[in-house]
């Protein structure tokens, strides 16, 4: 009786995992033509928009952009001067010290010839107390103000202080040590002025600094990370960015705007609240309630991503760092999802309901769940000798074949428009590094997820850790 | 499930092994051929640059325009379409930097290598983009022979096409200006940016019928219309401007009353004031903003009514910054019983904020 059911189990599960492969691949052969398109789309536009048409324009929306600091004294110096160096013709700098426990504040106080300021602050986001507003004396720096507040204990608290203390219309939300390109805030607002939609929030790719040549905040040579969860993370954001968003954007179905590089209309994320500081996913969640917001106003809206990498990040180069982080990523999804619950195939939120959501739940949320039974299905029917081993090659075999050529396409994409990499001995690397990851880099990032889930259901204290990481020239603190 | 596997194992896994096979080939070997390219390519930019440098500086004869024009054929693969582009860009950044017969003579060469040809045949194309990316290069080498081949699609149905065509062929007949009015189209908002650069950089006069374009039904042709206005100082229709203000659209509102800002126009106090509670935030702002630039001591009864009774605060400090502008006295007055007008008040007075 027993050995009938599991049996039947482990062929229901059989077929179950077969419909689901094939869905997914389905799935992403769509997005993959809908990424393809839309990249096109963007390269060929760029070619007849002169950017320098617009950059003496002076009708260009205004843009503050705010980074929040804590604990940055080693390189906050260079980073504000990277920041301040972008070009685009009216935009501010908003450095928000989130009461760093080391000398940030004085370190930009003395750089930058600051001075506190009588700034008429209001709180129109909630946020911990904000001690005072800094400007330079020097003429300048008359773009960077540095906000001084008592610490949130999130990025999303800092963030939201700065979002209160802006003046322009739009901000760009970005962490201090990111490098940006030149031109991202351009980049960016862009697709505020020509889209005939209200567009509420862009984005761009995200690439991994680890082992980028940096000089004095600025990009100097960019190379493939030469550590192992770096190369992993790699390949996993030029799929993402390159491949999925690109895709979602095209429909006009984004879910998350990175919290490292995005740019939001002021107005909007205003009304719906700012970042939730007790979010562990804040970006995801901001999005999904601006969108709640735009569809219960009954409002047109777009959210629109640039394929475009205009952002280099430092990610976590060890295993322990590297599973708190995606712990903490899981963390956010499942809590969003269960917060935006009320949402799902409600016909008032239209496609977020009835396609983002679900999606979102089914092959982002369910993957480890289900690959997890797969393992335990896969004991059994071993112990059981009732599994179908044939079935169970080929399958993941194709599953496997699959996952490799949209690695592949994300990095062909990459390499045909960006020339990323400095030579074809590190896209050898790549492409290996592609070939292993789903059998050395996944099943960790599986066991992190089920992990944060875990933690969720439990509801386990959530907190954002430190940790100890490589910064370009020596070694920094940072929140994670 | 037998068939199904069948169908995996025989099918699918052979395709996608091969499509992995044929992916990773062509990723190598695009990589080595951009080695091989680069620097080809860069030496094709270098014979280009100093061709363009030479032709220009030196105005050959026509013989040894001819003579110099056969070696730069036998030096560059022109038949290849990245060469084309390549030499098309380089003109384009050329030109962008010199005048004259210098420029002139560009146009002379572009045709020459027939790359005008080039330029055309992307206005066959289906796609808007790349039909745009030929206005471009019409449009950036000035290359008036191509006004012609523009015109049809100043009536495209596509907006992105029809903005192409109107951007460049604004561009190349500089007086195009008041019969662009009678197309009755609207226009995207950058196309709006652009042509206002175009105005500038082409220093375009006023269109003749510039009173005309505030009566148009199509929003972005009215902004454009207050946008030109304002860029040439024009203030002969302030009546029609100020009833824009009461238009159903809060964007031509905020160009009207932006327009009212910058072009003085005073009479618009009272109506400003009157049109005050009607509207949004967001409008509100821009005239207390706009009444800072023509108010006078007769709006502080109005200011003064925004201070005392606003609870928002973003109204509330732009009037007390307007009021401030008016009368300092009265805002300092005010300032003594009330803690966050005081705040307001340093803040709008702080230097290091200006």
């Amino acid at each position: 009786m027993m050995n009938t059911f599991l049996v039947w189990l482990v062929r229901f599960y059989e077929s179950f995992a077969f419909l689901y492969s094939a869905s997914y691949i389905v799935i992403y052969v769509v997005l993959s033509v809908l990424s393809y398109l839309s990249i096109l789309k963007h390269i060929r536009y760029q070619k007849f928009i002169s950017e320098e048409i617009l950059l003496r324009s002076n009708y260009l929306p205004g843009v503050s952009v705010v980074a929040p600091a804590f604990n940055e004294a080693m390189n906050i110096v260079y980073n504000v001067k990277s920041l301040l160096s972008l070009t685009y013709p009216k935009y501010e700098v908003i450095i928000v010290n989130d009461g760093s426990t080391d000398d940030t504040l004085l370190k930009l106080i003395k750089e930058f010839d600051l001075v506190k300021v009588d700034f008429y602050y209001q709180d129109k986001i909630p946020t911990q107390p904000v001690r005072g507003h800094y400007k330079s004396t020097n003429p300048i720096y008359y773009k960077l103000m540095v906000v001084d507040k008592e610490n949130g204990k999130s990025k999303a608290d800092a963030s939201n202080a700065g979002i209160n203390s802006a003046q322009y219309p739009l901000f760009l939300c970005t962490d201090v040590d990111c490098i940006l390109k030149k031109d991202t805030i351009l980049k960016l607002a862009k697709p505020f002025i020509e889209s005939q939609n209200r567009v509420i929030a862009t984005g761009a790719g995200i690439r991994i600094s680890n082992s980028c040549e940096v000089r004095d905040g600025f990009l100097y040579r960019v190379h493939f990370p030469k550590q192992w969860y770096p190369r992993f993370q790699e390949l996993e954001y030029l799929r993402s960015f390159l491949f999925g968003r690109m895709a979602w954007s095209k429909i006009n179905g984004l879910l998350l705007v990175s919290g490292g590089l995005g740019m939001f209309d002021k107005d909007i994320v205003i009304k719906v609240g700012g970042y939730w500081h007790k979010s562990l996913g804040e970006d995801m969640e901001l999005i999904t309630r601006m969108r709640k917001y735009m569809h219960e106003q009954k409002l047109k809206f777009s959210i629109q991503y640039i394929p475009e990498s205009l952002c280099w990040t430092e990610v976590p180069d060890t295993k322990e760092i590297f599973i708190r982080q995606r712990v903490r990523w899981a963390r956010g999804l499942i809590q969003t999802l269960h917060l935006h619950r009320n949402m799902f195939f409600n016909p008032k939120y239209g496609m977020t309901a009835f396609v983002i959501l679900p999606f979102f739940f089914l092959f982002e949320f369910l993957v480890p769940i289900i690959e997890f039974f797969g393992v335990i299905v896969l004991i059994f029917g071993f112990i059981f000798k009732t599994i179908n081993v044939e079935f169970l090659l080929v399958i993941s075999l194709a599953v496997y074949l699959f996952y490799f050529l949209i690695t592949l396409i994300s990095a062909l994409i990459d390499d045909s428009m960006y020339r990323s990499y400095s030579n074809y001995r590190e896209l050898i690397i790549l492409i290996v590094m592609a070939m292993i990851e789903p059998i050395v880099y996944h099943p960790i990032n599986v066991y992190a997820s089920l992990k944060g889930y875990i933690h969720f259901a439990r509801q386990k204290e959530q907190h954002w850790g430190v940790m100890v990481r490589k910064g370009f020239d020596s070694q920094k603190q940072e929140k994670i | 499930m037998e068939n199904t596997v069948e169908i995996v194992k025989f099918l699918v896994v052979p395709f996608l092994f091969m499509a992995i096979v044929v992916l990773i080939f062509t990723l190598i070997v695009k990589r080595i051929w951009f080695e091989y390219i680069t620097p080809i390519q860069e030496s094709v930019n270098g014979i280009v640059d100093n061709f363009l440098i030479e032709m220009v500086l030196t105005m050959p004869s026509r013989e040894a325009f001819k003579t110099q024009l056969q070696h730069l054929k036998k030096n560059i693969p022109l038949k290849k379409d990245w060469c084309k582009e390549a030499i098309i860009d380089q003109m384009i950044s050329f030109k962008s930097n010199i005048h004259g017969n210098g420029a002139e003579q560009i146009n002379v060469l572009y045709k020459a290598l027939k790359l005008d040809k080039f330029s055309r045949k992307f206005l066959h194309d289906r796609r808007a983009c790349i039909k745009c990316q030929g206005f471009y290069h019409f449009q950036a080498l000035n290359y008036k022979k191509g006004i012609p081949d523009i015109q049809p699609f100043l009536k495209h149905k596509e907006i992105v096409t029809r903005s192409g065509a109107t951007m460049a062929y604004i561009s190349l007949t500089e007086n195009y200006m008041e019969s662009f009015l009678e197309f009755k189209t609207d226009i995207t908002s950058l196309t709006v940016v652009l042509l206002m650069d175009i105005i500038h950089v082409k220093k375009i006069s006023i269109p003749h019928n510039i009173d005309r374009w505030l009566d148009t039904r199509f929003n972005s042709m009215t902004k454009l219309g207050l946008r030109i206005m304002v860029y040439y100082n024009y203030n002969q229709r302030s009546k029609e401007i100020i009833a824009l203000t009461k238009h159903k659209l809060d964007d031509i509102k905020i160009e009207a009353i932006v327009a009212i800002r910058f072009l003085f126009l005073d009479e618009a106090k009272e109506d400003l004031i009157k049109l005050f509670s009607q509207v949004n935030d967001q409008v509100q702002l821009e005239i207390i903003k706009t009444l800072q630039a023509i108010g006078d001591k007769s709006i502080i009864p109005f200011l003064l009514n925004i201070i005392q009774s606003r609870t928002n605060k973003d109204i509330k400090l732009e009037a007390v910054c307007c009021l401030n502008a008016i009368d300092v006295e009265t805002v300092d007055n005010i300032a003594i019983n009330d803690v966050q007008v005081q705040l307001m008040l340093k803040h709008v007075r702080e230097i290091y904020l200006l």
